[in-house]
């Protein structure tokens, strides 16, 4: 058959959209099967496999109050109460000056040289909060179970409600400054981010607020320039951590740049919710930092906050875009 | 919404356009075939192309490379039911189905262009319109024990993931795929009167097309694949409230669609401008209007149920489907010929079939199949 230029058209025209398609298709499958940043979660049974192996490295530590603590807890597990770690004076939760939080973690066996897994409940936010405190005060290798005690039962891992033999420590605090973001830095950077003329060709802000609240609550009030990225969204419902592509997904749609040479400044109203957005954040490899004052000192100090307004027939909150049909 | 979102969109769509035009693929015309002039090509293109992406999205899911949960669009009894009747009803008057329609919009019909208008705008007066109680009055779920989604594994209570739901979805789709290649090669791999791309050709294409939609758009968030009634209706509802965020992966595969029909049908000298006669006009937005009522109230027309929510089969769907097909039928008999004779010698057929089976629905089609030749 002779070949037209009518024909070469066709066949180059179809051969582009199945390159197109075949494109489509291998970037997806690439982007579903995106991997966690790595050494930041420990899946349950990863943790039993290391526990089994009598590995002594590993210093695991119960985020829960005591009293659940005592009725069960994983083998050789040493408790660290969300209490000892911050301090409550005018502004609540914040975390104590690294010399207090040594002696409570080296009474707990924590040392810089031992790997440690944190773990909770399967709420998520107490070991978190435990997991950026420890990396905050230098801790080079500090996991989270994910998905906590639950995913711990599932796997079909045992409790125990013997003490462990816990040899006290020195736990030396080298402070990453740069992990914690105080009221006066981040407020000139916002201020300063307002300033700027907005068609300017400037770099764009070094720090990007991120509010891990709900949405009715970023709605009635927010950091100015906040984008809402609710910490319900970054876990399944058994409390597991949702996978890569998907923390990805909702990072997107909440508008935060997945560029390390930005900064995500992560807030809730005390500092819990915003522990599980920073883990969720630096799961995709982001480099991410925590407002320990959250809403509470914003608020407090008399800073300016942002509300959404309300939609004409709504009740003030962003509505929601619902799928009715596919 | 992402820039990828927008690009993966438009390539699927451009693709599934291109598709559809060359193999005239239109399930209005596969149903009404089956029954008025006794040909099933079209039908096998369909049977084919489900079964190939079914197969792939279930591998796919089953051997880990598809992480994501699928969306399963629910059970709604008598709203798949009545909705996919009258979207059945809708399409024969409008002259093609959701993806027909829009295929030949593409290639320059404007009849096509107006149902296509009344689809959308039915789709938001019943989603948030005048209709609405209408929605909310039939969208009633069955209450689930297992909290499970709605499918066809779920109500053999095999559970998500298990070897079991893999083994049926494999056998489905397998007795699908070999009854559309059994009949079909027969009679060999294009039928005597088909223009463009023979049907084994469209089949396996649409299929792949539909696969590569799963994936791309679920790596955007929106977990499901090809549809036609969501994508319109946010297109409709962003066009009335200026709020950009209804717009996702699907809405630029509907762009995609339509330009990639046009492109197809420019390449083979088949694009023109063409203006049906007054009634036909008529008729057309009139079936538009009940395509969009129908496919609203069910959550989904042939694409969202009759094509992709078949993949994960979805109750909701299947039931849809069947409803489809009965109203495609219903309104062919009403409008083509004697409508009482060709109703009673269709109810004939029908139960003819049933009485003489109770096995799956392939094997009762291949059966008619041979009892039509």
């Amino acid at each position: 058959m002779e070949l037209t230029r009518r024909a070469l058209l066709r066949r180059g025209i179809e051969a582009g959209l199945a390159l197109g398609l075949l494109g489509v298709l291998g970037h997806g499958l690439y982007a579903l099967n995106r991997p966690y940043a790595r050494g930041l979660l420990a899946s349950a049974a990863e943790l039993r496999g290391l526990l089994a192996d009598g590995d002594a490295g590993i210093r695991v530590l119960d985020a829960r109050p005591l009293l659940q603590y005592r009725r069960g807890h994983l083998p050789g597990a040493a408790n660290v109460w969300d209490g000892d770690l911050n301090v409550w004076t005018d502004v609540p939760r914040r975390l104590a000056p690294a010399p207090q939080l040594a002696e409570v973690l080296g009474r707990a066996g924590v040392s810089r040289e031992r790997p440690v897994v944190v773990y909770d409940g399967g709420e998520g936010v107490w070991a978190a909060r435990l997991l950026w405190a420890l990396r905050y005060l230098g801790h080079p290798d500090v996991r989270l179970l994910d998905g906590g005690l639950a995913a711990w039962r599932a796997a079909g891992g045992a409790l125990t409600t013997e003490p462990p033999r816990v040899e006290p420590t020195t736990f030396e605090p080298r402070v990453r400054p740069e992990l914690l973001v105080e009221f006066d830095e981040l407020r000139a950077a916002l201020e300063a981010e307002a300033d700027v003329d907005v068609d300017a060709d400037d770099k764009p802000a070094p720090l990007v607020p991120v509010d891990a609240r709900t949405p009715r609550e970023y709605a009635e009030g927010h950091l100015p320039g906040a984008l809402p990225l609710p910490a319900d969204a970054l876990l399944r419902r058994d409390g597991r951590f949702r996978p890569a592509w998907l923390l990805k997904v909702e990072a997107e749609r909440a508008g935060v740049p997945l560029d390390p040479a930005r900064k995500a400044v992560v807030y809730s109203n005390t500092g819990l919710r915003a522990a599980l957005a920073y883990v969720g954040l630096s799961l995709l490899g982001l480099d991410v930092a925590l407002y320990d004052g959250g809403l509470a000192e914003w608020k407090a100090r008399g800073a300016p906050l942002v509300r959404v307004r309300a939609a004409p027939a709504g009740a003030g909150v962003v509505e929601e875009h619902r799928s009715t049909c596919w | 919404m992402n820039a990828w979102a927008v690009v993966s969109g438009l390539i699927v769509g451009l693709a599934f356009g291109y598709a559809l035009q060359r193999g005239r693929f239109c399930v209005n015309t596969a149903f009404r075939d089956v029954v008025f002039i006794r040909d099933g090509t079209l039908l096998r293109t369909w049977a084919l192309a489900v079964a190939v992406q079914l197969l792939g999205l279930q591998l796919l899911m089953h051997t880990g490379l598809f992480p994501a949960e699928p969306d399963v669009p629910p059970l709604w009894p008598a709203a798949n039911a009545l909705g996919g009747f009258v979207f059945g009803m809708g399409m024969v008057l409008a002259g093609g189905c959701a993806s027909g329609t829009c295929y030949r919009v593409g290639e320059g019909m404007l009849g096509s262009l107006l149902a296509l208008l009344g689809f959308g705008l039915m789709t938001v007066v019943v989603d948030r319109g005048a209709l609405l109680p209408v929605q909310e009055a039939l969208r009633w779920s069955p209450s689930s024990s297992s909290g499970e989604a709605p499918t066809l594994a779920a109500l053999l209570g095999l559970s998500g993931g298990s070897a079991g739901q893999l083994l049926l979805a494999l056998g489905v789709g397998g007795l699908v795929l070999l009854w559309a290649l059994w009949t079909g090669l027969r009679r060999g791999v294009r039928a005597p009167h088909q223009r463009g791309w023979p049907w084994l050709l469209t089949g396996v294409a649409l299929g792949l097309i539909g696969l590569a939609a799963w994936v791309g758009s679920t790596a955007t968030g929106r977990a499901y694949g090809l549809s036609i009634t969501g994508p319109i209706r946010s297109w409709f509802l962003w066009l009335v409230t200026g709020d950009a965020g209804w717009l996702d992966w699907g809405s630029w595969a509907l762009v995609g669609l339509i330009a990639g029909a046009f492109v197809a049908a420019r390449l083979h000298g088949e694009a023109k401008l063409r203006v049906p006669p007054p009634g036909r006009t008529l008729q057309a937005l009139g079936g538009g209007l009940l395509m969009g009522f129908g496919a609203q109230l069910a959550g989904g027309c042939n694409i969202g149920h009759g094509f992709t929510g078949l993949a994960v089969l979805s109750l909701g769907s299947l039931l849809t489907t069947v409803m489809i097909v009965l109203g495609a039928w219903t309104a062919s008999a009403l409008l083509f010929g004697a409508p009482g004779e060709r109703l009673a010698a269709l109810w004939e057929r029908l139960t003819a079939q049933a009485r003489r089976l109770a096995q799956p629905q392939a094997q009762t089609q291949a059966q008619q199949e041979e009892g039509s030749r």
